[in-house]
């Protein structure tokens, strides 16, 4: 199967921790466990035999892995076991070797077959410390090179998974590919109502602010009436005949109470949405004000101070949404009830 | 997890908000109403100098449902874009005439009291008047004549338009040739013996007889410019509304009611015609087909409706009432439909009742 990285991106490392194996796991994570290996010193003494010809050339097949290193030193036995690197990467790679043969490759290799992949995060460092280790040793230029190489092609997905990196799958997940986007995390039931809630109340508690406000600068400075006025000389004659003739002289109050249930609807939507993202409310109700602000001062006739009711009414909405969105948060659970509910559990949002 | 206090917590801040949002928009309503309302009752309306003849014997008819001759306050239409009714009180008021005139001139509330003052009953329409629709009410004006008030401003020649502004930024462009031909439009301060409304216009509004409320009736007029039609077009003309609106001649049934449940015998069909300063000469009343002649009142003013009816001998069955007026210059209303775009609907209002 192909594979596009840059749609989807390696899951985190405590979401499949089926890619560890049980045991063993060969003792990667430091340098120590391989100066400490036989297996280590054995493939020490060979690796002379690789700068000259093997590595690059002629691969690990003659005299590389399989003869002395990495065999005894466990890899066989634990983790490369497992899919890539004995099934298509190290032992199949002949003349082109470590890189762009069928070794490395990402098509045919270890990302495509993804054991190799899979356990890379850890690998990776393993690698770098390994090499890093290597380096100095004799007879290394072959192989340090190639792990330069390493990093500077692969090693960067390998080391840090980055969004755009190579696949990270377990070996026993491919098919189920269990990849999630960050963020995706369901909401609390419960939450919608409490969303809805909050947007409205913070939108009553903006209007009825900005009411009061315009009690002290002028009536038609209140948002509501200055959006209403705003809408009544935008609104086309066939409309405006509509609601003469059939609202009669009660079209002012249609046109009132239908703001109003549009501004309760929108306040609504917005306070659902905004219930992951406290932003979204604050700004939904900066925009409200804002708004009613610039149509305030744009009206005819208006004057500066026909803002003031309009940025009162914002403020106060925002207070309203900010105590509304903070009553309406859970207490903040301890890590192992986070757990526990993301492992599904449930847990009430109010 | 503690979910019964976190439901408590929002329930409480719930309620909070609530509260707080209905205090603040209940007290600051009472506190609009309280602080702008204007107390029309501090403007005394000065006895005219010209009084309207009485009422004619036989100029008012009182049939149950007809509309009174006098349109009571309350039931007066409004048709604005006001969603604010604006506040001026009468001290501040001010007329500020300019544009193609010889003295650009402000007039305060108080000199313009001082003018002459007259009293004129004036019927006034909505262009958005459809047949048989309810736009439409006669009251007393009181005010002075608006010519007067030009001329001291000096008109220059090709002046044609006048275009008035109230405190919303409203514009209203009346024709310069109306205003100034001797009819009676005023600049009015009194409606039905007392001070205007304020939804009226107070402290002053403007009566054109003859015309369209869009292009004359300016309520709460502060500004007036002298220009050309060529030069500005006022709101209703932006939108798609004639630049000049002379109200057309038409007729309403007010009785028997649509659809209404009558008993055989002698029914009263009755309603009002208009044909503001021109005059309603005649009313005709068809039932199923055939034009009778209706009573008319007594003639007030050529400006003001005049009601009118007739006795119908009722037989059962369903029946198709039409109604068509003809005004002094021996126009009869056109029985082309035609909706109140763009510059008033025309068409004989028709009703059908059944007699059981």
């Amino acid at each position: 199967m192909s594979y596009d990285p840059s749609y989807r991106r390696p899951p985190r490392q405590d979401r499949w921790p089926n890619a560890t194996p049980r045991e063993p796991w060969p003792a990667y994570s430091g340098a120590d466990a391989y100066q400490e290996t036989a297996a280590y010193r054995g493939w020490r003494e060979v690796a002379d035999g690789y700068q000259g010809a093997g590595f690059q050339d002629s691969g690990y097949q003659d005299g590389g892995y399989q003869g002395a290193g990495y065999q005894g030193a466990g890899y066989q036995g634990a983790g490369y076991q497992g899919t890539a690197y004995q099934g298509a990467a190290y032992q199949d790679s002949g003349v082109d070797g470590y890189w762009n043969g069928n070794g490395h490759d990402r098509d045919n290799g270890y990302d495509r077959s993804y054991g190799y992949g899979g356990v890379a995060t850890d690998y990776g460092d393993a690698w770098e410390g390994g090499y890093g280790g290597y380096g100095p040793q004799d007879g290394q230029d072959g192989y340090a090179g190639a792990a330069n190489h390493y990093a500077g092609t692969d090693l960067a997905e390998y080391i840090e998974p980055t969004p755009t990196g190579a696949l990270l799958v377990a070996p026993d997940t491919v098919a189920g590919l269990p990849i999630r986007s960050r963020g995706r995390e369901r909401a609390p039931r419960g939450g919608i109502l409490a969303g809805a809630v909050t947007g409205f109340l913070a939108a009553a508690v903006s209007i009825g602010a900005a009411t009061l406000a315009a009690a002290f600068v002028r009536p038609q400075a209140d948002p509501v009436i200055a959006v209403g006025g705003a809408f009544i000389d935008r609104t086309p004659s066939a409309v405006k005949n509509f609601a003469v003739e059939h609202f009669g002289e009660n079209d002012k109050t249609v046109l009132l109470l239908g703001m109003y249930v549009g501004i309760a609807v929108l306040a609504m939507v917005i306070g659902c949405l905004a219930r992951r993202n406290a932003a979204i409310g604050v700004g939904g109700v900066a925009a409200f004000g804002l708004f009613g602000a610039f149509v305030a001062i744009t009206r005819p006739e208006s004057q500066p101070t026909d803002v003031v009711p309009s940025v009162i009414g914002g403020l106060a909405g925002i207070v309203a949404f900010a105590w509304l969105a903070w009553a309406a948060s859970p207490v903040a659970p301890t890590a192992a009830v986070v757990r526990h509910t993301r492992a599904g559990g449930h847990r009430r949002a109010w | 997890m503690s979910t019964t206090v976190d439901r408590r917590k929002f329930l409480a801040a719930a309620a909070g908000t609530a509260v707080t949002a209905a205090a603040a928009g209940v007290g600051g309503e009472l506190l609009i109403s309280k602080r702008f309302r204007v107390n029309t009752s501090t403007v005394t309306l000065a006895p005219p100098v010209s009084t309207p003849k009485p009422l004619p014997s036989g100029g008012m008819v009182n049939i149950p449902g007809l509309s009174p001759f006098f349109t009571p306050d309350a039931q007066f239409y409004r048709v604005d874009t006001a969603l604010v009714l604006p506040v001026i009180p009468a001290s501040a008021w001010k007329l500020n005439i300019h544009g193609m005139v010889d003295h650009p001139m402000t007039i305060t509330f108080d000199e313009l009291m001082k003018m002459p003052m007259i009293e004129h009953d004036v019927t006034l329409t909505c262009v958005s008047e459809s047949v048989g629709g309810p736009y439409i009410g006669n009251a007393r004006w009181e005010g002075t004549l608006l010519a007067n008030v030009l001329r001291r401003a000096g008109i220059q020649p090709g002046a044609d338009q006048i275009v008035m502004r109230d405190t919303t930024g409203m514009t209203i462009g009346v024709a310069t040739q109306p205003v100034m031909d001797g009819r009676a439009a005023m600049l009015a301060v009194g409606m039905n013996g007392v001070p205007l409304p304020q939804g009226h216009g107070f402290p002053v509004r403007v009566v054109v007889p003859g015309l369209y409320g869009y292009v004359s009736a300016c309520k709460w007029v502060v500004d007036m410019e002298l220009t050309t039609f060529g030069a500005f077009d006022a709101y209703w003309v932006k939108r798609g509304w004639s630049a000049q609106g002379p109200i057309k001649t038409e007729s309403r049934i007010d009785v028997p009611k649509v659809g209404a449940s009558l008993t055989p015998g002698k029914v009263a069909i009755a309603g009002v015609a208009w044909a503001q300063h021109r005059g309603i000469a005649a009313v005709e009343v068809n039932v199923d087909g055939t034009w009778y002649r209706a009573k008319l009142a007594a003639q007030d003013t050529i400006d003001t409706w005049r009601q009118w009816y007739y006795f119908w001998d009722a037989t059962p069955g369903t029946h198709t009432i039409k109604v068509r007026a003809t005004d002094q210059t021996g126009y009869t209303q056109t029985a082309v439909v035609h909706k109140t775009e763009p510059n008033g609907a025309t068409g004989y209002h028709t009703i059908q009742v059944a007699v059981t």
